[in-house]
């Protein structure tokens, strides 16, 4: 028996020690490291109103906001009926931007409305920030009607999974108005749908102002309510 | 035994006097074992050595458990939670009384909220596992009965906290020395059981010290088959 025993404790020990160390960060971090408010920031209704200085906002009742609009048959950005419509009859991706000053800087809070069109459940649009001279260096919170979403950050010229792979959520819902917020605060961002929270990330670069939203490939949604503020 | 508690709560406050303290309570506890084994008699030790022998196989429930604020908080906050023995652990351990010496797998579950899961990690992880082998040594402690069988022992735990999702895995190790104590009843003939309490040792100084609770269904392998007389 004894030496079955021993023939066992070397093969557990064995299995145990091919087990090396595989991106501990985040488990040590979980449970080891002393806590901090980082987390309380991750429940949308941890920050309200009171707390942000709104510094753009747009409800796309008019172009006041000079929004590049365009309909040349590959693409449509339309400001009609109280929203901004974009669609995308290609394969490639359609971005609109805005360029404001202050966000690489401050601590800020993104928000806006969108809707899938029906039968859209291969369409995608990604909401963008952190980027100069259009598509250069973008960051990208991506949502799939099928029900996912990624965060994806383009590096010399080239998309990079960098942040998070495609990951389905429930919270996207086809045919209603949804909402998407990107919080940060610190060196941490928050990712919500619905304002329900679905990511964190730390040490996301920012290299520029720009934000704005981008239609994917043959892709069609509705956006509103693109509001912007600084957390006090 | 006062003496050695309130020994214990001056620790809290004074690493240096902990170190002396930790020394005196070791001596303590031998003495107690010495003194444990010169109380009975000779032929009552003989006889104990005698049916007390053989490899148990033991099966139980397993939970772990930080003794740190930070772990208090997630679990307080419902972060991490636990359902209360939703663990399992397997071993065997070979017996020499007074002494025995066992290793053995276990496998713990801490459940993470959603919230907790996409704040630390990048995927779609909904637990992570405390895993590991055990290796120790026992003694025991009085030989009153061969149906009760209390013990004290140390041993060093090769562990890890792991976190699974797919193709996407963390791990982190936890290797630790640990004391423990417990209990082993045999009421049926083979047939036993164990409760066991262990404490981590020998703290990294980075807040990882748990503490682990088991019980356990023991089979004797010698009364079983009947290889040995007891």
């Amino acid at each position: 028996m004894t030496k079955y025993l021993c023939f066992f404790i070397c093969v557990c020990l064995c299995l145990l020690g091919c087990q090396d160390e595989v991106s501990p960060g985040p488990i040590e971090e979980l449970f080891f490291e002393a806590a901090d408010s980082s987390f309380l920031y991750s429940d949308y209704d941890f920050l309200s109103e009171s707390d942000f200085q709104t510094v753009f906002f747009d409800e796309f009742s008019d172009n006041e906001n000079n929004w590049s609009q365009v309909d040349d048959g590959d693409y449509v950005v339309e400001i009609a009926n109280g929203s901004l419509r974009m669609e995308s009859e290609t394969e490639s991706l359609y971005y609109i931007w805005q360029d404001f000053v202050g966000l690489r800087s401050s601590d800020f809070q993104i928000e806006m409305n969108f809707q899938f069109p029906n039968n859209s459940s291969r369409q995608f649009f990604a909401f963008n920030w952190g980027g100069f001279g259009g598509w250069d260096n973008i960051l990208g919170f991506r949502i799939y009607a099928d029900g996912h979403y990624t965060i994806k950050q383009k590096i010399n010229d080239e998309w990079v999974d960098n942040i998070l792979d495609k990951t389905p959520t429930e919270f996207i819902q086809n045919n209603i108005t949804n909402s998407i917020c990107i919080r940060k605060i610190g060196e941490r961002h928050y990712f919500f749908i619905n304002e329900e929270f679905v990511f964190s990330a730390k040490n996301v670069l920012l290299r520029g102002e720009e934000f704005g939203p981008s239609i994917g490939s043959n892709s069609r949604c509705e956006f509103d309510n693109l509001k912007v503020g600084f957390v006090n | 035994m006062m003496s050695v508690l309130k020994r214990l709560n001056k620790c809290k406050v004074n690493n240096h006097y902990m170190l002396k303290s930790g020394a005196r309570d070791v001596l303590f506890i031998w003495v107690l074992i010495i003194l444990s084994y010169s109380l009975f008699s000779q032929s009552r030790y003989q006889k104990m050595r005698k049916v007390v022998r053989g490899t148990n196989i033991e099966f139980g429930l397993n939970q772990t458990n930080f003794l740190t604020n930070r772990f208090n908080q997630l679990v307080n906050d419902e972060q991490v939670s636990q359902v209360l023995y939703d663990g399992f652990a397997a071993g065997i351990d070979v017996k020499a009384f007074p002494m025995a010496f066992s290793v053995k797998y276990f496998n713990n579950k801490f459940n993470l909220s959603e919230s907790t899961s996409g704040f630390y990690f990048d995927s779609d992880i909904s637990e992570v596992k405390h895993i590991g082998i055990s290796l120790s040594t026992s003694i025991y402690l009085f030989h009153l009965t061969k149906y009760f069988l209390p013990y004290i022992g140390v041993g060093y735990q090769f562990g890890m906290l792991e976190g699974k999702e797919e193709e996407i895995e963390y791990r982190s190790h936890l290797y630790t020395g640990y004391g423990s104590f417990g209990l082993e009843v045999f009421p049926f003939n083979g047939v036993g059981f164990k409760a066991e309490y262990l404490r981590s040792v020998f703290d990294s100084g980075d807040n990882r010290k748990f503490n682990q609770y088991n019980i356990s269904i023991l089979f004797n392998l010698v009364k079983i088959f009947g290889k040995y007389e007891g």
